[in-house]
């Protein structure tokens, strides 16, 4: 059976990884950070990333640190041995500088360590195979497919199904996958935005009517002055959209306004929230836009 | 935790509405003192619980057999949520569940499928 890889997106890092690998951990900021995805059963992916020359000066030197690390937490079982350039393709070799091991112990696990001179930055993932058994064909694979800057300077964001991209100079304050919610609430200054995805909306809508998801969704914020809604005349990846605007009182005396805009897709029984404050119409719907559904 | 097998306390009294909920009724928690004191103040010494749709059906589901695993596979696939989204929801639920004593889990022999976390 072939196997269908989905992209996963954090802090800026990308790769795409096989479709059932959900994101179970994840700590830290866009210069610093840590996540990992597993397979409903073991951890198959972690990946970190901290400014370069914090504690290691390039690669190679991180990859001995690393090397001593893992010989500390594994003990004298452990064996490392590095993998030639050739491993990665040509495309993306030309791109980074980057490193391949791989390592034994009771599990195993490929490893690469990479720099990024854009985000002067050292990164390094590894793809854990429980059993021992190494597939290096699936680590080439994914590793091919890393992305850790874009051109554009927009983010992407992809976890559990949801992909939404966002503009490069908001950072993530805070993101959680509550029952039924998967929510981002990100940060630039004293401005944010928040981009929701909530689950069997047709419970929800059960106890309120959709029409009027807005005004609860805006309650939440707690800040929020009389809303306008504008619930005709918008399309979403061919969904009504309803778009909703007020003012937020924030830190006292100060006042901003927010722009947001509200979908469902039916056939994935799905709402989608997209919402900003100090920002355009057009920046929302931007980032709207991008949010993957049926 | 994933592959043990949740069951209703026997002693719980499930009701089916025709809402198509369940209505759980069970005899609250608690010590000697507690229940000296419910005595004297006349607290009712049972309590229930009306269950939605998606908690309804997740309880019929729980027949000692299916495993946490296998309950958060149904949920997945009945409501269009990802693994982990309905794992995060199952594993609230029966939390819920658990403190109040209405659900028991059950190890199962198979020590193959342990449904460990690394991390």
């Amino acid at each position: 059976m072939a196997l269908t890889l989905a992209r996963f997106g954090w802090q800026g890092i990308e790769f795409s990884v096989p479709s059932d690998w959900e994101l179970n951990a994840y700590r830290g900021v866009y210069q610093d950070g840590f996540a990992s995805l597993d397979d409903g059963i073991h951890t198959r992916l972690r990946i970190r990333w901290e400014p370069e020359k914090r504690r290691a000066a390039d690669v190679a030197a991180a990859r001995d640190l690393y090397a001593r690390a893992l010989q500390k937490r594994l003990g004298r079982k452990m064996s490392l041995e590095s993998i030639g350039p050739e491993f990665l393709p040509k495309r993306f070799r030309d791109g980074h500088e980057a490193t391949v091991f791989l390592w034994q112990a009771r599990e195993a696990a490929i490893g690469m360590i990479w720099r990024c001179p854009e985000r002067r930055m050292l990164g390094l993932a590894e793809i854990i195979f429980p059993g021992g058994d190494t597939d290096r064909t699936l680590s080439r694979r994914i590793f091919s497919t890393l992305a850790d800057h874009r051109a554009d300077g927009r983010q992407l964001w992809a976890a559990y199904g949801f992909q939404f991209e966002i503009p490069g100079r908001y950072r993530l304050q805070h993101a959680e996958l509550v029952p039924g919610r998967l929510r981002f609430h990100f940060q630039t200054g004293r401005d944010w935005l928040r981009v929701e995805r909530w689950s069997a909306t047709s419970q929800w809508t059960k106890e309120t009517p959709l029409d009027s998801m807005p005004e609860e969704w805006i309650k939440t914020l707690r800040t929020a002055l009389p809303v306008t809604l504008e619930k005709a005349g918008r399309t979403l990846r061919a969904h009504a959209a309803i778009r909703f605007t007020c003012g937020t009182r924030e830190y006292l005396l100060r006042k901003s306004h927010l722009n947001g805009l509200m979908w469902a897709c039916a056939a994935e029984d799905r709402l989608y929230v997209a919402a900003a404050n100090n920002t355009t119409e057009k920046e929302v719907e931007a980032v709207a836009r991008t949010m993957v559904c049926a | 935790m994933l592959a043990s097998a949740p069951h209703v306390n026997p002693s719980v009294r499930l009701t089916e509405l025709d809402t198509g909920g369940i209505r759980m009724v069970y005899e609250k928690a608690g010590g000697f003192l507690i229940r000296a004191l419910r005595r004297l103040f006349a607290i009712p010494r049972t309590a229930e619980l009306l269950l939605d749709d998606i908690g309804s059906r997740v309880v019929r589901h729980m027949d000692g057999k299916r495993t946490v695993q296998d309950l958060i596979r149904f949920v997945a696939g009945e409501y269009h949520l990802s693994r982990k989204e309905a794992e995060v929801a199952l594993l609230a639920y029966l939390e819920r569940l658990g403190r109040r004593n209405l659900v028991g889990f059950e190890m199962t022999a198979d020590k193959d499928e342990t449904g460990r976390y690394d991390e």
